[in-house]
């Protein structure tokens, strides 16, 4: 990773320095694309909500009085666009393999037996499409934490600053997260085995 | 305590955050509980099967954002005041009401210009300054007013809740009478440059620029 001079490109940008802001968006884009990727499960989404994230920092920087460290008001900025975005979507359905019924079910298992890849690559790769589908199941805000701290690898401390809530509060929600994606994850595995079963039995 | 109760535990423990007391209390628990153990490596495997799902973003993201930043030049100006509010519906018609036209359209002040435009960089060429700006939070319904913020629930005089904004259930838009407009143009001795509508994808503001 790049080392950059943070508060110098901060300061920089806020007076409308463009190259100063490019060496921030950089450094943070990575972070940013993939906390919207997990909140929304498109990565077309998450790249537009990405570019709409870094560019309301760009208009409103001067206002950023480092009363938290500025990666922190960027998750917040980013993580606020994904609620709206998702509220305004009324949760859009996603194109995904959602199984709920006997049919669906058969989707599941047709995408699985197309792979044309190695067996244990697509069992990883099954395995991440699961992951998406149960995260698209969980509450905006149960994915939006789950998202704050397994995958950015915030602190208890950040998140809470970011949701503006107590770290009592994370622990407990980040422990019912879990537990519901769990929960979500052990459904989809058995919908799987089940239908891939009924689609050995039917032979097709 | 059943295992219920130890889940807050095992996930504490993923995270390193646990007590010395809780994480005595929760081994000693795990020694006896096969289910808790599955289920703590199970969550194990969720956590780095989320961490393992880590994705690129696209080659060309930099340069999208920096094409749109560069299109967007920094308002570098000392008074602006903006109020998100929907893009259309009952609180914009209010807002463009008494700021640009309709019936209740308040006295224009000397040197007023109410003018319309389609975005902010339109504005922003125009070379006018400003002094601070008034953002809603879409999420959290926060006030920031020149970084101060402001009570919901507690506005200062002339700040008027308008309606509900389209952006999201828990976005609300507010409109500034005329006087507060006046106020801080008196506060801060200076007019009105300008005044425009901001249709965007997301909201609709109202910037008055001071001059």
């Amino acid at each position: 990773m790049i080392v950059i001079d943070e508060l110098k490109c901060i300061k920089k940008a806020a007076k409308g320095d463009a190259s100063a802001f490019e060496m921030l968006v950089v450094q943070y884009q990575g972070q940013v694309y993939n906390l919207c990727l997990r909140m929304t499960g498109n990565p077309d989404d998450a790249a537009d909500l990405t570019q709409e994230a870094f560019l309301k920092v760009w208009k409103h920087l001067e206002s950023f009085h480092f009363d938290s460290s500025f990666s922190t008001w960027l998750y917040r900025l980013a993580s606020n666009c994904c609620l709206d975005f998702l509220r305004s979507q009324k949760r859009r359905p996603t194109v995904s393999l959602t199984v709920e019924n006997d049919d669906e079910e058969e989707q599941v298992l047709d995408v699985a037996d197309t792979a044309p890849t190695p067996e244990e690559h697509a069992i990883a790769s099954e395995e991440k499409e699961q992951l998406r589908l149960a995260m698209s199941q969980l509450d905006d805000e149960q994915r939006q934490i789950l998202t704050l701290r397994v995958v950015n690898d915030l602190s208890y401390t950040e998140i809470a600053d970011i949701l503006s809530v107590k770290e009592g509060t994370v622990k407990s929600r980040l422990s019912r997260a879990r537990e519901s994606l769990r929960k979500k994850l052990l459904e989809i595995g058995n919908k799987s085995a089940r239908a891939a079963s009924n689609h050995q039995k039917g032979g097709t | 305590m059943n295992c219920d109760s130890y889940i807050s535990l095992l996930s504490g423990h993923l995270d390193g955050i646990n007590t010395s007391a809780e994480e005595e209390q929760l081994q000693s628990h795990l020694k006896n509980c096969e289910n808790c153990r599955t289920l703590l490596s199970v969550m194990q495997q969720n956590d780095a099967l989320m961490r393992d799902s880590v994705a690129e973003p696209p080659a060309d993201l930099t340069a999208k954002i920096m094409q749109k930043v560069r299109n967007t030049p920094k308002r570098n100006s000392r008074k602006a005041f903006y109020v998100s509010l929907a893009a259309t519906g009952i609180a914009a018609a209010a807002m463009l009401g008494i700021f640009i036209s309709g019936n209740v359209q308040p006295p224009e002040p000397e040197g007023i210009s109410a003018i319309s435009e389609t975005s902010f960089a339109d504005a922003a060429k125009r070379s006018v300054r400003n002094i601070g700006v008034l953002v809603l939070h879409g999420s959290s319904g926060e006030l920031d007013f020149e970084g101060e913020k402001l009570d919901i629930n507690n506005l200062p005089d002339g700040v008027e809740r308008a309606g509900y904004a389209a952006t999201g259930d828990e976005t609300e838009a507010y409109s500034v009478s005329w006087s507060e407009i006046e106020r801080i143009s008196e506060e801060y001795g200076e007019t009105f440059d300008a005044a425009f509508y901001n249709p965007n994808a997301n909201s609709t503001g109202i910037i008055i620029f001071v001059d």
